[in-house]
């Protein structure tokens, strides 16, 4: 078991432990999403996803369990790092690429999913900033609607109105692409 | 609404971005650093660099004592050199060693003799114009250690006293106050004035040195440094420095009795 398996989370109140390798596995693929339609562009998005990751593991001392959850904590990094990303215009942290890049040929289903993928992003492109905010944390992060409200600091009705827009037009879109 | 597009159209993790990160992260010892240092190597490192500031603390402090204060050789003694009187500060000051008022005094050939065991008694072949030996103080005086004694007709004196050179205090002056010279060969320092008393008013106001106050000529013999001091203008430096030149050594090195 390595060291990061063994860690532990502790906080002032309730020594509370978490197992940092069951939190990879169910969060990992909610910020790699996350920064997937955030920035649209997955080599970006492994960057920003490592980025928050380390940081996360590196300020670890610093979450407090009375404060809230811990997956609300890292995306709150995870907010930082692409907010760093957008004034920085480049990588926070670029880790080692040939560890990172794909070593096996895509297969054919991989294959579709990245064309879809790009057309999405290619879609996201039309939306504002903070639209594309909100999508990121529902459909990347998989937050509730209340969740989103309270993290932007909107009306849960207001997150949903935003929502329900961005997804008929994203809809409109595809379904008109496929058509042709 | 349906939004399966949405959720279909979004890329796997990577296996081997999301192994390669998993892997960095557990094995970098730069971040492990943080959560495993051991209590007792942290306490150690403050201790290290405590002990670095307290150096650095007292190289500070050592630097400033040495702008105020500097020893200069005169022949096997030294004359402490201050550069600016501090108040607040005291300034060691040349005690004389304390003879005991019980010891007692005999004039010999009109001079003050007195049982003097541990040093030699030097009695002077010429004393300025004017003034002859005196009594010394009764004990509990301001003078009582005082070995020697002189005064004229206006009660100006002229005092002798002497301190060990090992462990004794030191002849103090400002820069320029002071000029080296010897006395039978041996070198000796003569200091123009002194620090004017504490002020009744303010005790606590800077202490000026004042030239006006006396002579202090001291020199060393044998194991002991000899001091000659007046209080105000009334002797001139060269009949101080002739009265010091006529102080010949007539007893042992013990100190016995006089001659008689």
């Amino acid at each position: 078991m390595s060291t990061f398996e063994k860690a532990k989370l502790t906080d002032s109140a309730s020594a509370a432990e978490i197992d940092w390798a069951a939190i990879y596995e169910e969060l990992l693929p909610r910020v790699y999403h996350y920064f997937c339609l955030r920035m649209g562009d997955r080599l970006e998005a492994e960057d920003l996803t490592a980025a928050t990751f380390e940081r996360a593991w590196r300020d670890r001392e610093r979450y407090r369990k009375d404060l809230g959850t811990f997956t609300n904590w890292l995306f709150g990094i995870a907010h930082h790092v692409a907010i760093r990303h957008f004034r920085q215009s480049k990588p926070v942290e670029d880790i080692d690429r040939s560890l990172t890049e794909p070593v096996d040929r895509p297969t054919e289903e991989i294959a579709t999913r990245q064309e879809e993928f790009e057309r999405l992003a290619s879609m996201l492109t039309s939306f504002r900033e903070r639209e594309r905010e909100i999508f990121s944390l529902k459909y990347g992060a998989q937050f509730t609607n209340r969740s989103i409200a309270r993290m932007i600091g909107i009306t849960e009705s207001n997150v949903g109105t935003i929502l329900h827009r961005i997804v008929s037009r994203l809809k409109e879109q595809w379904e008109h692409e496929n058509e042709r | 609404m349906n939004d399966d597009f949405i959720y279909k159209a979004l890329p796997k993790v990577p296996a081997d971005f999301a192994q390669s990160l998993y892997t960095k992260i557990s094995m970098d010892t730069k971040y492990h650093s943080k959560a495993q240092i051991d209590p007792v190597q942290r306490i150690s490192r403050r201790l290290q660099v405590a002990l670095i500031l307290l150096g650095v603390l007292i190289l500070v402090a050592w630097s400033q004592i040495r702008l105020w204060i500097r020893y200069v050789p005169i022949g096997d003694f030294w004359l402490v050199e201050f550069s600016n009187p501090q108040p607040g500060i005291e300034v060691q000051t040349a005690q004389p060693i304390p003879t005991p008022g019980s010891l007692p005094t005999m004039i010999v050939d009109g001079e003050i003799l007195m049982l003097l065991p541990r040093y030699d008694y030097l009695p002077p072949a010429w004393i300025p114009d004017g003034f002859s030996p005196t009594q010394l103080p009764d004990s509990g005086s301001a003078y009582e250690d005082i070995i020697g004694m002189w005064s004229n007709n206006e009660q100006e004196t002229i005092r002798l006293f002497v301190v060990p050179k090992t462990g004794g205090a030191r002849p103090y002056a400002l820069p320029g106050m002071y000029e080296e010279i010897d006395i039978n060969g041996q070198p000796a320092i003569l200091i123009f004035g002194r620090l004017a008393p504490n002020s009744s008013e303010n005790p606590q106001a800077q202490r000026e040195w004042d030239e006006t106050l006396g002579l202090q000529l001291s020199w060393s013999i044998k194991d002991s440094l000899y001091t000659l001091e007046t209080v105000g203008t009334y002797v001139s430096a060269n009949d101080l420095i002739r009265m010091a030149e006529s102080m010949k050594i007539v007893s042992g090195p013990e100190g016995v009795l006089p001659p008689e």
